[in-house]
């Protein structure tokens, strides 16, 4: 069937009965907060994707772009993200053009979550959606399952509850652009440090009424790899060849084998 | 009639051996397993352990096709469902392009199903069992059609 394809359900059920399991999708553990202050909204992601136990991308992008005013920071599987914010943001723009409208953050939200409630959850795709559109600034957010929010501050992923906790104690009504830039970064740190499925950096985007969004990627790297304590190279002369020998595993023959008959036989 | 968002969820009670595949004109009872070069059919395979979101997709347009056009009928009349319908099926009955040569334009389809500004997952991944190298081959899809 054309669109996403079920073919491999039944084998992977049928593998799965004989003790090979389906490998862990990357998904982004993740800490991502938005906010509002006053003409704007600001969202905040860290960088890290796990693949279970392992940390697969020290420092992947978890903002995504819908239009160049709008952003969506992403957490849950990590395709599922990607994915889906590359259809919705293809969609918005084929949207705003036939209109000949700038794109709307309620229009990117009601696309999500239309889509994401059509396969019922299983796209894992779990986005805070923010940006400026005529109607002004705006922050929202959907789950899997395509239930929305509306709010002024909103944090979602693993590290949420590290977040809010930030967000809950500092947040106040009609912040400057600084002071809300401070506070999602310091929820996104709190994220980094407490919680194992959110690490390395923090990423950033401004969205301010008037004004060209701003990406700050790598906004505040605190986890940089310090440098080693001695030398770990070798000095040269450390070891001499000692003893070298080859020996031969294969041994080619080369034979020649005809096949009856002078001329090529065509039907036989 | 019903106005549904969701696809019902039932299960057929009772199936054909041609449910799956078109009947073969040397073998009426069963499916063309010659031209589809499947090999014999198991019945079970697509009956049993599907993925509980298989059925839902799969009729997710048309059911939200026939709510639209429900709506239509309740808001202004019988007509409204008839001439819809009565533009596609003109669409498909006069747009004709073997699958060999890439399978019809869906420019009209697609403007009469208001989909012309949309993109989704079936423009990205168009393949199905029916694509590539195993496409219908211009034979058939020509006796279908003209119904030999």
């Amino acid at each position: 069937m054309p669109g996403l394809s079920f073919d491999n359900y039944q084998r992977n059920a049928y593998l799965t009965t004989k003790g090979y399991g389906t490998p862990k999708a990357t998904s982004t553990g993740t800490t991502i907060v938005g906010c509002k202050f006053k003409g704007g909204v600001v969202i905040a992601a860290d960088t890290r994707a796990t693949a279970g136990p392992i940390v697969a991308d020290k420092n992947c992008e978890k903002l995504h772009r819908l239009a160049p005013k709008i952003w969506c920071a992403g957490a849950g599987t990590a395709a599922d993200t990607e994915m889906v914010t590359q259809l919705i943001a293809s969609n918005l723009e084929l949207h705003a053009l036939s209109q000949d409208r700038q794109p709307r953050v309620i229009t990117a939200l009601t696309m999500l979550k239309q889509h994401l409630f059509k396969y019922q959850g299983h796209l894992g795709a779990y986005l805070i959606v923010a940006g400026v559109d005529p109607t002004g600034a705006h922050l929202l957010s959907v789950q899997a399952h395509g239930s929305t929010d509306i709010g002024k501050y909103q944090s979602l992923g693993s590290g949420s509850l590290a977040a809010m906790a930030v967000l809950e104690t500092h947040f106040k009504e009609d912040m400057t652009k600084e002071e809300a830039m401070k506070l999602c970064a310091d929820a996104i740190e709190s994220g980094i440090w407490n919680d194992l499925g959110s690490g390395s950096n923090v990423d950033l985007c401004v969205m301010e009424v008037g004004k060209d969004a701003e990406l700050h990627r790598n906004y505040l790297t605190p986890n940089v790899r310090s440098e080693k304590a001695r030398s770990y190279k070798f000095a040269r002369g450390t070891t001499a060849v000692l003893r070298e020998s080859v020996r031969e595993i294969l041994d080619v023959e080369e034979t020649v084998i005809t096949f009856g008959g002078d001329a090529m036989e065509v039907d036989a | 009639m019903s106005l549904r968002i969701v696809p019902e969820n039932n299960k057929t009670s009772s199936v054909n051996t041609t449910t799956f595949g078109q009947a073969a004109e040397h073998a009426p009872g069963l499916q063309d397993i010659l031209r589809t070069q499947e090999g014999p059919l198991n019945m079970a395979s697509k009956l049993n352990n599907r993925h509980p979101l298989e059925a839902r997709i799969a009729n997710w347009e048309q059911t939200q096709h026939d709510t639209r056009l429900e709506t239509y009928r309740r808001v202004f009349g019988a007509g409204e469902p008839i001439k819809r319908t009565m533009e596609l099926e003109i669409v498909d009955a006069t747009d004709f392009k073997p699958s060999v040569l890439g399978g019809p334009d869906s420019m009209h389809r697609d403007i009469l199903m208001n989909k012309d500004t949309t993109v989704d997952w079936e423009d990205v991944y168009k393949g199905g069992f029916e694509s590539g190298i195993n496409v219908k081959d211009f034979h058939t899809e020509m006796e279908r059609k003209v119904g030999i």
